[in-house]
């Protein structure tokens, strides 16, 4: 943050919390910032509630990729309750993105780790269960192998994949490219009907045109995890105006955006015989604004 | 926009960095129609100018670590585009972080938060340093 601080400012570039920066690193790069520039100012996002935080920020990026979810099973007269849901990772994304299954009836079975992944049939939808995920990451030793030790009906199957576990409904929560075209093969064959990428580009090209032939309705992260950059914008309002919105106005505001993300990716994604290529619909729908404000500013960037 | 001219041109200026690649070939590839189907936007080059990032902060980072050892890591903040807002994007801490990584993500970025239809512009950074086993409390 010592050097970071010269480039950013509540203005100009706003840095939030990613893959290996929680609360804790926001936290202590906030107060470097405000130790070398004197201001308490909105510069960056994901900060704890006490100081400048918003609610629902820590569960945003999965709820919103539920949210997608929902809109993506409705668009087909399709619902969430009692599908059969596998994700990876068991971080933030993952904890997220469990919270809101579990709250919308969903049977998530399995979550993951870089040494393998757990199954688990009674499903991971206990708060108990959930939370323990929250434990398992702040350990940091990267690790889902506990998980199995501390619930008896859960089974860790070491070195493996998750995508070999038949599901409807499969969530990539960890990092990019996870699954390869070889994974969306075998959930194909599982007869998966819906794959969305929480993580960023987690699926590889391989996958994604894979899923795309099979006619599998598959979201970009691009699309299904913007609920966490977008309520990072609805942190940077709060900051800006100096007040909080309660946890069910952050809500209805991340539903209503996730929303509208689902319709545009609909306006401009769907294809002749039908097909929404979701791809597609959120790399025309976001290219269209940042293009035609270019094009408005003239030749300056 | 000529399609396979854009992505040859990208992995030519981009050499040694696959995930940049991988990321600009998969937006150009469907927004190759739209954009011909709209003449003004290659009248005004948007896809070559959006294919740079706007600017790429890269630096040292150093520090002593429990055990006394200074230690030297990099520090990345690419910020690709402010069209629509401040540069907005969350920084990464892992052993993976490389300036490709960065500039996929910045990429991706700009896209994905000119869908939350909120105005903010895209960036991305982090760090290499892996702050697994690095408790302090």
């Amino acid at each position: 943050m010592t050097e970071l601080q010269k480039y950013i400012g509540p203005d100009t570039d706003v840095p939030a919390g990613d893959i290996g920066v929680g609360g804790r690193e926001i936290g202590f790069m906030y107060g470097q910032y405000k130790r070398l520039r004197g201001e308490h100012v909105g510069v960056l996002t994901g900060k704890g509630l006490e100081w400048g935080g918003s609610l629902i920020r820590p569960e945003a990026t999965g709820y919103g990729a539920v949210y997608f979810l929902e809109g993506m099973l409705d668009a087909k007269k399709d619902t969430l309750k009692g599908k059969r849901c596998i994700i990876s990772g068991f971080g933030n994304v993952a904890w997220g993105t469990a919270l809101k299954l579990a709250e919308l009836g969903a049977n998530l079975v399995a979550i993951s780790g870089p040494d393998g992944y757990i199954l688990d049939e009674e499903g991971i939808s206990t708060p108990e269960k959930i939370e323990y995920m929250n434990e398992l990451n702040a350990t940091r030793n990267n690790v889902v192998a506990p998980f199995a030790e501390k619930f008896a009906s859960a089974k860790f199957f070491p070195g493996k994949k998750v995508w070999e576990v038949p599901c409807e409904i499969a969530m990539t929560c960890a990092i990019q490219n996870e699954l390869n075209g070889d994974d969306a093969k075998k959930l194909i064959a599982n007869n998966v009907k819906y794959v969305v990428e929480v993580s960023n580009m987690g699926c590889t090209a391989d996958a994604v045109a894979e899923l795309q032939k099979a006619g599998i309705s598959f979201a970009p992260g691009k699309a299904a995890n913007a609920g966490g950059v977008a309520t990072s914008g609805l942190e940077m309002t709060q900051n800006a105006a100096h007040l909080g919105w309660t946890a069910a106005e952050v809500d209805a505001k991340l539903h209503g955006i996730m929303n509208s993300i689902h319709q545009n990716c609909v306006k401009y994604g769907t294809e002749a015989n039908g097909y929404i290529n979701y791809v597609k619909g959120a790399n025309i729908a976001g290219f269209i604004k940042v293009a035609d404000a270019m094009i408005a500013q003239g030749i300056a960037y | 926009m000529d399609l396979q001219k854009l992505i040859k041109q990208t992995e030519e200026k981009n050499p040694g960095q696959p995930l940049y690649n991988q990321a600009v070939r998969e937006v150009l590839e469907t927004i190759c129609d739209f954009v011909n189907e709209h003449p003004k936007y290659d009248h005004y080059k948007i896809v070559e100018r959006l294919l740079e990032p706007e600017r790429i902060v890269k630096f040292k980072v150093t520090w002593v670590d429990d055990k006394g050892e200074i230690q030297v890591n990099r520090g990345y903040r690419v910020q690709h585009n402010m069209a629509i807002g401040p540069y907005k994007g969350g920084l990464r801490f892992h052993p993976t972080v490389t300036e490709d990584t960065m500039k996929f993500l910045a990429f991706e970025q700009t896209f994905k938060n000119s869908l939350t239809t909120l105005p903010m512009g895209g960036g991305k950074g982090g760090s290499d340093f892996d702050p697994k086993g690095k408790l302090h409390d």
